[in-house]
């Protein structure tokens, strides 16, 4: 298999995707002749020119929208916001059109439309351009929330992604661009969405991660089976919704704790509702309360240490273990 | 485009959304089971 960064993972998925289906368009700020800014559209326009690849003005609205009536006249277009904290200015046309179309229309108009782009912390970026927004987009029915933490599964993930008939919020991480893996070749590869991935086996505690929280929660299991001789399971949803609980009870009935590390703020967030249907569907497998780490509650500071305060690490997330475990 | 243009387009809109309006009301209220068809494809 070869070994690839998640920036030319997703760029190998594109280019297969537009080989595959001639329905298939890129649009975005700069995702053509400057071949993106995060370089993820590398090579895609010289390849296959200005129809399949498009550069658009700096108006997130305006091409969201132009994204989702391409999607409802039956074309399959990926649209890249440079970064997630930009598609704010696009909420109407995501929110109240592309996730509501296919219900306000009796079923008659889907809307197979992906809009990706870098989601969270980059650094420091500060306030307005470190938001993880996966909760937000999480809440309203009719949207797929897509977080891959991989190479392999930012490719398998993205190509379901586009081939998927609903509208899907792929999440990327700017930190996380660069992290390599071993990817499959070929345009059958793919992975299911709503299907997590168990990135370690423990028996102990289980930690469920995303993003840029998975790498950092595999270090933790890592120093604490050195450390305590303390087996941790690693989950990683890879899909938020349609939300994969099963592998996570199946988890717990297994360990019995819980650790939720994620990147976004706590309140209201998606592991807020993990919680809440671990509750549900195994409290009496649980044999301590649930643990958290989350993204300080404040706007993210500029300030260099101020920010890794903030954010999750190790440390926190082997605490949070700890605790967990009576340890 | 004309005056007249304008009024056929008109006329026409008026049209559509009066045959709809009617259809609306004269279609029974939808099953219940139709509250959760149709978020996803």
């Amino acid at each position: 298999m070869a070994v690839l960064t998640i920036r030319d993972a997703l760029n190998q998925a594109l280019r297969e995707e537009i080989i595959r289906d001639e329905n298939v368009f890129i649009m975005g700020e700069e995702v053509a002749e400057y071949d993106g800014a995060y370089k993820v559209t590398r090579g895609l326009w010289k390849e296959f020119g200005d129809k399949r690849v498009v550069d658009t003005p700096i108006t997130e609205l305006g091409f969201a929208a132009i994204g989702v009536g391409a999607a409802m006249a039956g074309l399959r277009p990926v649209v890249e916001f440079m970064t997630w904290n930009f598609s704010i200015l696009a909420a109407d046309q995501i929110i109240n059109n592309a996730a509501k179309m296919l219900y306000m229309s009796g079923g008659q108009f889907k809307v197979p439309v992906v809009f990706r782009g870098p989601n969270g912390s980059a650094y420091q970026v500060s306030s307005q351009h470190s938001q993880a927004l996966e909760a937000f987009y999480a809440n309203f029915p009719g949207l797929k929330v897509v977080m891959p933490s991989t190479a392999a599964d930012a490719k398998g993930l993205l190509k379901s992604s586009i081939r998927d008939d609903n509208p899907v919020i792929f999440l990327e991480q700017e930190r996380m661009y660069g992290l390599k893996g071993e990817v499959p070749e070929g345009e059958d590869f793919t992975i299911p969405l709503g299907v997590a991935d168990v990135k370690r086996e423990g028996t102990d505690c289980t930690i469920v991660a995303r993003s840029m929280t998975v790498p950092l929660a595999l270090q933790a299991a890592d120093q604490i089976q050195k450390e305590f001789d303390v087996s941790v399971e690693v989950i990683d949803p890879r899909t938020i919704k349609p939300l994969d609980i099963d592998t996570i009870v199946n988890s717990i009935k297994k360990t019995n704790r819980l650790v939720i590390a994620e990147e976004s703020h706590a309140f209201a967030s998606v592991g807020a509702e993990i919680a809440y249907q671990v509750m549900d569907k195994a409290f009496d497998y649980l044999d301590a309360p649930i643990k958290r780490i989350s993204t300080a509650e404040a706007p993210m500071p500029y300030a260099k240490n101020l920010e890794q305060l903030a954010l999750p690490d190790v440390p926190k997330i082997v605490a949070a273990v700890k605790e967990v475990c009576y340890l | 485009m004309g005056d007249k243009d304008f009024e056929e387009i008109e006329k026409q809109a008026v049209e559509a959304v009066d045959k709809a309006l009617k259809f609306a009301d004269e279609s029974p209220l939808p099953n219940e089971k139709e509250l959760l068809t149709d978020v996803y494809a």
